[in-house]
């Protein structure tokens, strides 16, 4: 008979890593008892941690990197940033963009996050075209001679769906 | 390269983190916060793997143990309707199991949490920075400490 089984090797059988164990046991009640004892133990470990909850996957929405593309749409955005930032002040604020539309019960979306600290925008602009959409890509473009940050967000069309100024973070009154 | 570390770890790291702080806020409070330094290293990739996560194991399992320490057992009423019982139960349940979980060594309540979240011996070994012939060993050992204490702390195994 060949050498009786380590616990670790019975855990590995069990998990399907070490299938040649199973000669073994076919002949050695002892290492069968030890095996049941392993499995049962495993069963009860996976169990407990599993039942803790789950979440389904996040929805991640990467941000695509520069692309002279959307550059033309952050000129045509300043442009229309001049004229909107007129418009009363009193626009609801969003402190962060989710631009996703989960396909399962209420999982978080998230927006990749970029090596900068993050920055919150400051206040929305709506822009006058106001379509609901189910995804977008966040583009930060620099508006003007003062290079003021601002945040668009560009459907798949090419348009522009809203525009937030962007402050850094804990700067100022929101 | 952090691109995809990041699409591929991040959903992974969130549900790990669910289970051990149980709340998904908590979680992904957490998550951002070692993926953003993650981005700062100056160079990225797999090899970085076992620090992201042991530093996210890590976080979580602070947040389970001091939830524990700060815990009061709530107060059963005398007459609750049954799912309202069950959820009490199940609450009660989990608040065991991470208990355990914060009093287990950190590499081993790592690698239980990553093998629940489905991870293969060879993920393990590079997520825990282990020989690929050892995670049988080190699994079955922490799953043993893990019962031990449940059993000696609460008495059985419910
Ligand atoms: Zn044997």
């Amino acid at each position: 008979m060949s050498m009786c089984l380590t616990d670790g090797q019975l855990r590995e059988y069990l998990d399907g890593e070490f299938p040649a164990a199973g000669a073994h046991l076919l002949e050695c009640g002892e290492c069968r008892g030890r095996c049941e004892t392993v499995r049962e133990c495993g069963v009860f470990v996976m169990d407990s941690i599993r039942s803790l909850g789950h979440v389904d996957a996040p929805v991640i929405v990467m941000r695509r990197r520069f692309d002279w593309r959307f550059a033309t749409a952050g000129v045509l955005a300043a442009g229309l940033a001049a004229w909107f930032v007129l418009l009363p002040k009193s626009q609801p604020k969003i402190e962060h963009v989710v631009v996703s539309k989960p396909p399962v019960v209420n999982p978080p979306a998230v927006v990749a996050p970029v090596k900068t600290v993050v920055k919150r925008a400051k206040k929305k602009i709506a822009m006058p075209d106001e379509d609901s959409f189910e995804t977008a890509v966040v583009m930060r473009v620099a508006l003007g001679p003062d290079e003021v940050l601002a945040d668009v967000l560009v459907t798949p069309d090419g348009r522009i769906h809203a525009l937030c100024l962007v402050t850094e973070e804990g700067e100022g009154q929101e | 390269m952090f691109e995809q570390l990041f699409a591929t770890h991040y959903p992974r790291v969130v549900s790990m983190l669910v289970r051990v702080t149980g709340t998904r806020a908590r979680a992904e409070e957490i998550a951002a916060d070692v993926f953003s330094k993650l981005a700062s290293q100056p160079k990225g990739g797999e090899d970085l793997l076992p620090w992201l996560y042991r530093t996210a194991s890590n976080a979580g399992l602070d947040v389970a143990r001091a939830n524990a320490r700060a815990r009061k057992l709530p107060a059963v009423p005398d007459r609750v309707e049954p799912e309202a019982l069950d959820k009490l139960l199940q609450a009660e349940r989990d608040a065991k199991v991470r208990r355990v979980l914060g009093e287990l060594k950190p590499r081993d309540a790592e690698l239980l949490l990553l093998r629940a979240e489905g991870m293969s011996y060879k993920e393990l070994a590079a997520a825990c920075e282990v020989s690929a012939g050892s995670v049988g060993t080190l699994l079955v050992r922490a799953e043993a400490e893990f019962a031990r204490r449940y059993q000696a702390r609460f008495g059985d195994r419910r």
